[in-house]
């Protein structure tokens, strides 16, 4: 869909995002107010970052000081099987778990984009997991996954089937932290919902009037509609996917066999277990960078498939 | 409501600023600067916990009161007895703040040795004669010998024994287990287990054991005198190694993967779920209040009479301003006064031989108990020379991970015991050359 806005229009806009030239004492002001938040930025997280770049090239062990040690902990990867391993665990954990987070979490909306009774109960209902600590959730999943007397295996037993040992089995410990990852998709839910109640009503109505169906709307006017809420959902759940760490630290400690050995479980362990701090930034930079490629390839593909209702395409 | 100005707010906010500031200020110098000048501040550092602080509380006390020039304080870091404190504890160092004495699970001592941390002691044992190391059992001060030299003392030890549920043994016509034989071990805990065809447990014969017991009972090691080579793909190794697996595979008479997801082994104990299984005297807090009886036996033995003891290493800092208040700290904690009153509850086993003479501590009781083997076999163990360390390498905490993770495919029986000695002995000989 292209918009060609009229000239006038257009003028309008730019006057609006136009910067006013501030004062000096209002850019004064505007700096004082951002200060905590910059000085912030600088001491706890620009700081550090800048400083994990230059640790990844030394030995560091935290208590002596760093011998610089040029490219060797990022050659190192390449003989370090345990650094595969867990960059395979993680990359199937975040292709699978995101998009199912992601269909999950639009289905969910979908179904609490209605008016009915309690609606706004059933809202809070969904979200509220979203909300536990991650601690008390992993030990009730650790509870919920029991082979022999676990919710998931008494419900499969009902139909006749015993259930795996979920986080007992390399085979299936890992897609156990999958299922386990919908716990928390009441946070995209939300998201989702705002989106949803974000679309024009009209648009519904002239489908309608056009002949389309509830799926035909659905995959016409919701899916472009809410496609850059997709968008958002996939890049932060994609970041967050490959940052999990709790849930194997608590639940699995990396096993079995090494199952379920996500890359900060690794990362975690060489820098505080085996005082390999030089090797741990290292292994953070490669971490940053595969997820800044993959971002940059979705950001590169998105306009295949996303929609911006106010963006003006030249054509 | 009167409308505020930007200009006010901003007043406001440094008014404010400014009031918070100043009151930080003089709180910090408010702090102890003045007893500085007099007195030798030492800190001790120790993951902590509403029990744990609890119990240093009177240490504390009487070393306060027995020392003008010194005050002991107490840092509990958090975290707990694993990883997270090493993280806390390291992040404190690595800043210039870190404990002048502090503890440190005696699998990492090495570690932190090995990396200039920790102060050598010898000097100070040999300048101070009271401090009386025989008195201490010689297998918990070995625990802190490496390369010739003494870097810490015990503050308490751990030698393992096996616990047993008197009732399930009463139950099943059992005698109670005393130092039996891997043979005799392995027909009681069968006879004692209890499974439903799908293999769910509602009674475990026995825990599985360190792995690190069976292969010194087989006559196995880890590493060789030197440190040089992992000896895990040895014949007697591999033997240790089968009858671990045995156990959980072959006899499912010893907690399975899955059994073990549910609850560890203490919990499976003390649920009543499990008849048996090695622990500490320090478990002794939980099994207390357990409704069934118990009681405490020597472990099972194979070729060799031979089980683990843990140890709690107290360490000097490197960085210590002044050593000679830090030792005399290190000095009392390892004392029999100071592990007397840490120990007062009666649970943790000290590493004094006169602590444990006590009367107190003989005739303890508690709880369902139905001996004296609660306060004897732990005594037994370690004047028999029972009881090993475990190995002491700088690198042993990644040397522990790859075993522990090599072990996962031998408890499944996905492995056979010489694959698993074989890769755990090639995967530590590539850490130990790269090293």
């Amino acid at each position: 869909m292209v918009f060609n806005a009229p000239a006038d229009c257009l003028m309008h806009i730019q006057n609006i995002f136009q910067p006013k030239r501030l004062s000096f004492w209002e850019s004064l002001n505007a700096w004082l107010f951002v200060l905590p938040w910059v000085l912030g930025f600088i001491l706890f997280t620009g700081g550090p970052i800048l400083a994990s770049l230059l640790i990844s090239f030394t030995n560091w062990d935290i208590v002596n000081p760093p011998q610089w040690a040029g490219f060797a902990n990022y050659e190192m990867m390449f003989g370090d099987p345990l650094f595969f391993q867990s960059l395979k665990v993680t990359t199937i954990y975040a292709l699978v778990a995101v998009p199912l987070q992601i269909i999950v979490g639009l289905f969910i909306a979908l179904l609490l984009n209605t008016k009915i009774r309690l609606i706004g109960l059933y809202r809070t209902l969904f979200y509220l997991p979203a909300v536990l600590p991650i601690v008390s959730v992993a030990v009730m999943w650790r509870w919920i996954l029991s082979r022999d007397w676990g919710l998931i295996n008494w419900f499969l037993s009902l139909f006749g089937v015993y259930g795996p040992g979920w986080l007992s089995e390399p085979e299936w410990a890992l897609p156990a932290l999958i299922l386990m990852s919908l716990w928390g998709v009441g946070a995209g839910m939300l998201i989702y919902l705002a989106g949803l109640q974000g679309i024009p009503t009209d648009l519904y109505e002239a489908a309608k009037v056009d002949g389309a169906g509830p799926w035909a709307s659905f995959v016409y006017v919701t899916l472009p509609m809410i496609s850059p809420v997709i968008l958002f959902q996939l890049v932060v759940g994609l970041i967050a996917a490959f940052q999990v760490f709790a849930q194997p630290f608590i639940m699995t400690e990396g096993g079995p066999q090494n199952a379920t050995l996500f890359y900060l479980l690794h990362l975690f362990r060489n820098a505080f277990e085996f005082f390999r701090m030089g090797y741990a930034s290292a292994l953070s930079w490669v971490l940053f960078m595969y997820i800044a490629v993959l971002t940059l390839l979705i950001f590169r593909f998105s306009a295949a498939w996303v929609f911006y209702e106010g963006e003006i395409r030249n054509e | 409501m009167a409308k505020l100005s930007r200009r006010d707010f901003l007043k406001g906010l440094a008014t404010t600023g400014a009031a918070v500031g100043a009151q930080a200020t003089g709180m910090l110098t408010r702090l102890p600067i003045a007893s500085a000048q007099d007195v030798a501040q030492v800190t001790y550092a120790t993951p902590g916990g509403v029990v744990e602080d609890a119990a240093w509380e009177p240490v504390w006390e009487a070393f306060n009161e027995e020392n003008d020039d010194i005050q002991a304080n107490y840092l509990a870091v958090g975290g707990g007895y694993g990883p997270q404190y090493l993280q806390l504890l390291q992040a404190r160092l690595a800043a210039g703040t870190g404990p002048d004495v502090f503890f440190v699970m005696d699998g990492f001592m090495v570690g932190f040795a090995a990396r200039g941390v920790l102060v050598p002691i010898d000097s100070f044992v040999e300048a101070h004669p009271d401090v009386d190391l025989e008195d201490n059992y010689s297998g918990h001060i070995e625990a802190h010998r490496w390369q010739d030299q003494l870097w810490g003392l015990p503050r308490d030890g751990a030698p393992y024994a096996t616990w047993y549920n008197a009732d399930i043994y009463d139950e099943a016509g059992i005698p109670y287990p005393e130092g039996l034989s891997w043979e005799e071990f392995v027909e009681q805990a069968v006879a004692l287990t209890e499974r439903d065809d799908r293999g769910r447990a509602s009674v475990i014969g026995a825990g599985r054991g360190a792995w690190i017991d069976w292969i010194w009972q087989a006559g196995g090691e880890v590493l060789n005198e030197d440190g040089t080579e992992c000896l895990m793909g040895e014949p007697e190794a591999i033997d240790g190694l089968r009858f671990a697996q045995s156990l959980v595979v072959d006899h499912q008479c010893s907690p399975s993967a899955s059994d073990l997801a549910d609850q560890n082994e203490g919990a499976l104990f003390t649920s009543g779920r499990m008849a048996s299984f090695t622990a500490a005297r320090g478990f002794l807090g939980a099994v207390c209040n357990t409704p069934f009886r118990f009681d405490a036996a020597l472990p099972p033995a194979g070729a060799i009479r031979v089980g683990r003891t843990n140890v709690g290493p107290t360490v000097m800092s490197a960085e210590t301003p002044d050593k000679n208040a830090a030792w005399e700290l290190l000095k009392f904690i390892n004392s029999s006064r100071g592990q007397t009153l840490k120990i007062s509850t009666g649970y943790a086993y000290p590493s004094r031989r006169s602590v444990v003479q006590e009367d107190w501590y003989v005739n303890f009781n508690c709880g369902q108990a139905i001996g004296t083997g609660l306060n004897t076999v732990f005594n037994d163990i370690m004047e028999n020379g029972w009881a090993r360390t475990w190995p002491k390498h700088p690198q042993w905490p990644e040397i522990s991970t790859v075993i522990n993770t090599q072990l996962d495919a031998l408890y499944s029986g996905d492995a056979t015991p010489e694959t698993v000695g074989g890769e755990i002995a090639a995967q530590v000989n590539a850490i130990l050359s790269a090293e």
